[in-house]
């Protein structure tokens, strides 16, 4: 194993420090969202500190969920539905 | 003809194909990058205008337009086609070789046609050799997908003959000129818009793409994710900007795409889903039809060619190593193939925009367009598929491949990965970093003016991508156990062709085969005695009189008759070979008599 796999073996046992240090990033972000904003907001509502941050989430929670439990259950079928493989 | 200021990239690439049959020993993979590397001199040092005119049949035909649409779409044509040569040098089988150079060869074609004629026989080329590159993986399931792949390609490219054959009866000529975009469009704009929107995989067109490309060989993948969709979306540029319609589908795809690519397993089938989406973008700003649009739209293909090809080179190295590319099957690799994680990921931040990677630069250009247009459900349409595309390929692929919550593997036996893979990789991180940090790099070359030039390195812009992204990727840990992917065969629209291919089948099986058992047997009773009457005649006569004359032509005409007998060998594969060697042939016939 090299120097860089080495490093990232290392990483895997801070994992909790590193998700720490992804929520306070994302806060810093909302932080800094509420003094600086767009110019030119493109929808309107994008005009309040914020906005993108919910978007993103709500956005991904709702395409995995629904992706996920309600649509893949009715579409999937065994691998060789098609007898290709 | 001048040539003084014009070298066609594609000559070099069709002189490899010509050569590698007949080349012995193995030095001739130093080989590959060459005609690659001339490409680039090739666009480099030519002069805008018209080149390379050819006379045939009456007409006139136009191989070489140099413009600024056609230079940035060749640039990025030949960097790619350095990267994708370099990551394929390792592979013995000169069949992929020969395949891949006759495909990107047949993309510098399409971009420099000036004319319908030439499109179309560059644009049937790309057809062939990438068909080649799905049927020389050599399994089973990449046979049935070559096949599938090239009866689509067959019928979009009929469509788009159907097209420019009314179009030049109606016009009297084959000229490749943009239509103007009107609700009540002659038939055959509309037939030559169908022929590019499925190479463009437009959905509901797109089934081919997610079926094909997961099943070609790792090189030809590789190839086949950087030129097919981008001639289209070079075709579309130029021929239909501002046609409402491509705004629609344009954004449909973008989502359709994404949304496939969450619940999908096979990573290479993941990326392929992705292609249709980030072509969604492409097609979209092509669609709205405005000038910074349209540069959004020239710029995300060039940066999409970079990123979306070391995409295809990273899982393809997956699957090289590992022998599987399935999600389900991977896992804690990040310590065991460092070097291909950190490449990958390169990729993947570059596809999901994020700032310092070049798809922070091309992407928010089309977005910001689209806005400014006052196109906003296309522009949030967009943005939808930004969020989707960082949870797919941003996160989930490289998670479950590299970590997916498993521990280091150190018991899997991985194929070593060749220096030449990761040289290939490396040119390609380097640009997607390089353009991301320097956008003008990739903006000098945009072909459209703008009033107001693009500025992508603001606060805001930074600061919105970071919000879009950082909380889409709280949106993937959060749900990390639901997102978890499994084995499985998810139903698209490819289901109603297959249904089709079925259906003929089984048509052909039943009765067809039954009439043919019937006229087999009243062949035999009827036909085969009369038929032996006169070969007995034929015999006395020939005996008597011609057999010493004939002898040595019979012998001729057997020699060809078996030569014959041997290429009709019933196999699809062959016959398609056959058809593209003839054509080149003739065609290059053509050009030195010309």
């Amino acid at each position: 194993m090299n120097g860089l796999g080495a490093f990232l073996e290392r990483q895997r046992e801070l994992r909790g420090a590193w998700l720490k240090a992804l929520y306070g990033v994302l806060a810093a972000l909302v932080l800094l969202n509420l003094f600086v904003g767009p110019h030119e907001p493109h929808f309107g509502l994008d005009a309040y500190p914020g906005f993108w941050a919910l978007f993103g989430l709500v956005v991904g929670v709702l395409m995995v969920v629904i992706m996920k439990r309600m649509v893949q259950p009715v579409i999937v079928r065994r691998e060789d539905h098609y007898g290709d493989v | 003809m001048e040539t003084s200021s014009f070298i066609h990239p594609a000559i070099g690439f069709l002189a490899l194909a010509a050569v590698l049959p007949f080349l012995r020993g193995q030095w001739w993979n130093w080989l590959l990058p060459a005609p690659a590397v001339l490409a680039v001199f090739a666009v480099f040092t030519m002069t805008p205008g018209d080149h390379l005119t050819l006379h045939w049949l009456g007409q006139t035909l136009l191989l070489g337009r140099v413009d600024k649409l056609s230079l940035v779409f060749a640039q990025v044509f030949a960097v790619m086609s350095v990267a994708g040569m370099l990551y394929a040098m390792h592979v013995k089988d000169r069949g992929q070789h020969i395949a891949a150079a006759l495909y990107v060869s047949g993309g510098f074609g399409c971009v420099f046609a000036g004319d319908y004629l030439t499109l179309f026989v560059f644009w049937e080329l790309m057809s062939i050799g990438s068909t080649f590159l799905v049927l020389l993986n050599r399994t089973r399931e990449s046979v049935l997908a070559g096949f599938r792949y090239f009866l689509y390609h067959t019928a979009g490219g009929l469509l788009l003959l159907a097209g420019l054959l009314l179009r030049y009866k109606a016009l009297g000529t084959w000229e490749f000129t943009a239509m103007a975009p009107s609700a009540n469009a002659p038939l055959y704009e509309w037939l030559i818009l169908a022929g590019f929107c499925v190479n463009a995989a437009v959905v509901p067109l797109h089934a081919w793409l997610p079926d094909a490309y997961p099943r070609g060989t790792v090189t030809g993948s590789v190839f086949m994710c950087a030129y097919t969709t981008k001639t289209a979306v070079y075709v579309l540029a130029r021929g239909f900007a501002g046609w409402e319609i491509l705004a629609a589908a344009g954004t449909v795809m973008a989502v359709y795409g994404v949304l496939y690519a969450c619940i999908e397993n096979n990573a290479r089938r993941i990326l392929s889903y992705h292609i249709v989406s980030q072509v969604g973008y492409m097609v979209a700003g092509i669609g709205v039809g405005t000038a910074m649009t349209l540069n959004g739209a020239v710029a995300h293909a060039y940066a999409h060619i970079l990123y979306k090809g070391l995409l295809f080179m990273g899982t393809g190295c997956l699957l090289y190593a590992a022998g599987t590319a399935k999600l389900d099957k991977l896992g804690g690799l990040a310590a065991r193939l460092p070097w291909v994680m950190v490449l990958y990921m390169v990729a993947a931040l570059s596809i999901s925009g994020m700032p310092v990677f070049n798809g922070f630069i091309s992407k928010t250009m089309t977005i910001t367009g689209a806005a400014e247009a006052h196109r906003t459900l296309v522009a949030l349409g967009l943005e939808i598929a930004a969020v989707g595309t960082f949870i797919s390929v941003g996160i989930k692929l490289p998670y479950f491949a590299f970590w997916g919550g498993k521990p280091t593997d150190n018991d899997r036996v991985l194929a070593p990965i060749p220096w030449n893979m990761y040289a290939g990789m490396s040119v390609l991180a380097v640009l997607c970093i390089l353009q991301g940090v320097a956008p003008s790099i990739l903006y000098a070359y945009l072909p459209f003016e703008v009033e107001h030039p693009y500025v992508p390195w603001s606060v805001w812009h930074v600061l919105q991508s970071l919000l879009l992204l950082g909380f889409s990727g709280l949106a993937f840990y959060l749900l990390r156990k639901v997102i978890t992917p499994h084995e499985g065969l998810n139903l698209d629209v490819d289901i109603a062709y297959r249904a089709v291919g079925t259906g003929a089948l089984r048509f052909v099986c039943r009765p067809l085969a039954f009439l043919d058992d019937r006229w087999t047997e009243a062949y035999r009773t009827g036909g085969l005695r009369g038929l032996m009457g006169i070969a007995l005649g034929s015999v006395w006569f020939d005996r008597q009189a011609i057999d010493g004359v004939v002898d040595g032509s019979a012998r001729t005409v057997r020699g060809i008759g078996g030569l014959g007998a041997r290429t009709q060998n019933g196999s699809l594969q062959d016959y398609l070979g056959l058809a593209a060697f003839f054509a080149l042939c003739v065609f290059g016939l053509v050009w030195y008599l010309g």
